[in-house]
């Protein structure tokens, strides 16, 4: 008797769990709450678009662009229009690189990091050629991993948008900053250099960038 | 997993200087100093110093924007959660000179349906006047919806200016005219016309009353009012010259605004030494255009024009200035004067009695002037509504002369001139149309300073009404023609008197009690004096209302110099003992008219010429 009754009480329970589990199954979906995308995007405030402009202009015919720096910074072009040479970058990509130009505070960049002055900033342009890469994974292909810390955000220029990518410091002192174009196969990285954690260097390099118009 | 990171650091034992040194530090050491930094610290270092680094790259000037995947799948998705929207459309507008092709054609699905009505919040101080380029298109004023503009509103307060812009505002804070009445704004708005004068613009004066002595208008400026009685050219008390000087400029339009030259305060005789205080002063100018002015209570005229060409004077209220509504003199070409209002101007003239009002005055070397439509009032004493001509000899005479449809109203019978005509060699006018009344003449040819002479005159289709003669020309014409005009003399003077007449017809004229009641020489319906030959008169009619009354004569022949005049198929109503009276020796035969009701007893010929005849 008592072994029916423990047989009848299992049977009624594992009737209740499956209705329940059809009911469960069967009733509508809870309706999950829209996700939101956060976009972070960088641009040059009006304000410093109207001092930009005043800024002295630099166009480069070979690769195509022009842009602006402040009146009291220096320009260093040796190396501005090479050509695109073959170099390796991490995890043995081959990509081609030419057309620096530097931009930098002083009037010469005749220096190494172990003798430039204490205020020396340095903003070096580099042009690249990777074909099938995104930005993102070009971008990885200069150091700037998930594993180092990178991330980045949209960077607004004159008339395209990139990113700018930030990893660890290159010093102890300095955080690794580059903001990269793309366009196409071409990838024009803009590195940040020096400049530590005072918000005015980094103002005036991003207004340089800034104002970088492809032609 | 940073172990695999690990990798040594070494400078880069070649490095070089310049260029080629930082593009292997970017290029490659720097990108080893981040590695080798990620082996030196532990994780929880690496992340509060990444964290540090990152807070300040990202704390300056990040705009955030969200999307939400609710908006984009059912209620749409605001323009600001849309990057790089703003810029684009930017560029699309601004960035090119040529046709845009950003097109509402290009919205699919539920944004097709855009058809503004989704733009809110819309800042008015974002709306540019001077930006706004319909490029041609249509802009229906149906989807215009003005209710919300209130008085501040008005023009006086919007913007409406630029540094080339159509249209300058005298009360832009750039000028600062205060238009109260009060203030002296000569400096505001003489800087407003100079940098009007620069650009070629409009200078725009709102509702408001300017005190000013003396502008200066340049060449190639708009002078723009709200109205004649809302916006106010006032002179200063103690002003130094005219409301407004067009001197020696070309290509200006004053419209739309009233000229007070307050003569109270500055001038009140209205003669020569009053001659600075004018409402609109014109000299050497070229193509002006004057356009719903009222020009009032000036000291000396309300628009003087000398030396000038291509002038109109449009639609414009002339009264209580100190001597004339208009003058012009010593060159006044291609003029039209047309729909003015004028009236009891020339108060101020101390020369001329009590109540002395004086009219529109052109002279010496006057050309291809018109005065058509206007309506001139009060003139009185020997003054003339209209006075054309050289006036004195010495002075050029004036041709090409049309006044038409104008109605001239005097003050009384006993004073005042319709229309004079002045000066010798004045030829080629045109008086027709016009309505004369309640005046002592209507049309004078007659000159104090010397004879006024011309030829080719027409002077067509008048009426004189209540006027105490009709037409007097006292020089001499010849060549013209004066037919088809009503004299409606109510038994006070001639109709029509000339002297010196010749190789002229007066014709289809209509005299009724044309003379006094008691009819005497010289109170007749045609006078010819002087030397009056070679004149056809014919198909007139001359009426008395009673018999023995009014006009002693339909023609009368007063001089025995005149000759071969044709006097023929007039009609004669209740005349005088003599219809006709013939002293000249007229070889002509004479031709009958029709005659009732004569009171002559017998048929009277002289000189082959029937001058009175029985009633059949």
């Amino acid at each position: 008797m008592n072994k029916k009754i423990t047989i009848i009480s299992i049977s009624l329970v594992a009737l209740a769990i499956i209705f329940f589990g059809v009911w469960k199954w069967s009733s509508p979906k809870k309706i999950t709450p829209p996700k939101s995308t956060l976009i972070q995007y960088k641009e040059t405030s009006p304000e410093s678009k109207k001092e930009i402009t005043a800024w002295q202009k630099y166009e480069n015919d070979k690769y195509h662009f022009q842009i602006n720096y402040p009146n009291n910074w220096h320009i260093f072009t040796d190396e501005a229009k090479t050509d695109l040479t073959e170099l390796t970058l991490q995890d043995n990509e081959i990509a081609k690189q030419g057309g620096t130009v530097f931009w930098s505070n002083e009037d010469n960049i005749d220096y190494t990091q172990e003798n430039k002055p204490e205020d020396f900033l340095l903003l070096g342009m580099m042009v690249y050629e990777k074909t099938n890469t995104n930005l993102d994974d070009f971008a990885k292909l200069l150091g700037f991993t998930q594993e180092l810390q990178s991330s980045s955000v949209i960077f607004k220029a004159t008339n395209l948008e990139g990113k700018e990518y930030i990893s660890l410091g290159a010093t102890e002192k300095d955080p690794r900053v580059a903001i990269i174009f793309q366009k196409n196969n071409n990838f024009y990285v803009f590195h940040l250099g020096f400049i530590g954690d005072n918000q005015e260097n980094l103002k005036v390099m991003e207004g340089i960038v800034g104002s970088l118009s492809l032609k | 997993m940073l172990g695999f990171f690990v990798l040594a650091f070494l400078l880069s034992p070649d490095a070089r200087a310049e260029s080629s040194y930082w593009k292997n530090y970017f290029s490659s050491e720097e990108r080893k100093a981040v590695v080798k930094n990620a082996e030196k610290y532990t994780i929880k270092e690496i992340k509060t110093k990444s964290k540090k680094w990152k807070g300040i790259i990202r704390g300056y000037n990040i705009k955030n924007g969200t999307i939400s995947d609710e908006d984009i799948k059912d209620n749409g998705i605001s323009t600001d959660k849309i990057s790089g929207l703003r810029d684009y459309v930017n560029e699309k507008i601004q960035g090119s000179s040529t046709p845009q092709d950003f097109s509402a054609d290009n919205l699919t699905g539920t944004y097709a349906a855009l058809d503004g009505s989704q733009i809110t919040g819309l800042n008015p101080g974002n709306i540019s006047i001077g930006s706004l380029n319909l490029g041609g298109g249509t802009f229906t004023a149906g989807a215009l919806s003005v209710g919300d503009i209130t008085s501040s509103g008005r023009f006086d307060t919007i913007t409406m200016y630029s540094a080339n812009g159509p249209i300058i505002n005298v009360k832009h804070p750039d000028f600062g005219a205060i238009g109260n009445g009060l203030a002296d704004d000569t400096i505001a708005i003489q800087t407003a016309l100079d940098t009007a004068g620069i650009n070629s613009t409009t200078v725009f004066l709102p509702k408001g009353i300017y005190r000013v002595s003396n502008l200066n208008v340049p060449s190639n400026v708009i002078v723009q009012g709200e109205g004649q009685n809302s916006t106010i050219i006032k002179l200063l008390n103690s002003a130094t010259g005219n409301c407004l000087s067009v001197g020696d400029s070309n290509n200006v339009i004053i419209r739309d605004l009233q000229l007070d030259g307050n003569r109270v305060n500055n001038s009140t005789n209205g003669d020569s030494a009053d001659s600075n205080w004018n409402g609109i002063w014109v000299n050497g100018a070229t193509d002006i255009i004057i356009e719903r002015v009222y020009s009032r209570s000036n000291g000396y005229h309300g628009i003087i024009m000398v030396n000038v060409s291509r002038i109109r004077v449009i639609d414009c209220h002339f009264e209580d200035n100190g001597y004339r509504p208009i003058h012009g003199h010593a060159g006044v070409y291609d003029v039209i004067i047309r729909g003015c209002q004028v009236a009891e101007n020339g108060k101020g003239f101390a020369n001329q009695g009590a109540t002395p009002y004086d009219g529109i005055f052109f002279f010496d070397n006057v050309r291809r002037l018109v005065l058509s439509d206007n309506v001139i009032r009060g003139v009185t004493g020997s003054n003339p509504a209209i006075e054309v001509g050289g006036i004195k000899t010495g002075t050029t005479g004036s041709s090409h002369i049309t006044i038409k449809n104008n109605i001239i109203d005097g003050n009384s019978i006993s004073d005042g001139y319709g229309i004079s005509l002045t000066g010798p060699e004045l030829t080629d006018v045109i008086i027709s149309g016009n309505v004369f009344t309640n005046i002592l003449r209507g049309i004078l040819a007659v000159d104090n300073y010397g004879v006024t002479t011309g030829m080719r005159f027409s002077i067509t289709g008048n009426t004189f009404e209540n006027c105490t003669s009709g037409i007097l020309f006292y020089g001499g014409i010849s060549k013209s023609i004066i037919n088809g005009n009503v004299f409606d003399m109510e038994t006070r003077g001639f109709g029509i008197k000339v002297k010196n007449l010749s190789q002229s017809t007066i014709s289809g004229n209509t005299f009724t009690n044309a003379g006094t009641w008691t009819p005497s020489v010289g109170n007749d319906c045609i006078i010819l004096e002087g030397t009056s030959v070679h004149n056809v008169i014919t198909g007139n009619l001359f009426h008395n209302d009673s018999v023995g009354h009014c006009a002693n004569y339909g023609v009368n022949e007063n001089s025995a110099t005149c000759n071969y005049n044709y006097i023929t198929g007039n009609h004669y109503y209740q005349m005088v003992t003599a219809n006709n009276r013939i002293q000249g020796a007229n070889t002509q035969a004479g031709i009958d008219g029709t005659f009732v009701d004569v009171d002559g007893s017998t048929i009277g010929i002289a000189n082959g010429i029937i001058t009175s005849k029985t009633a059949p």
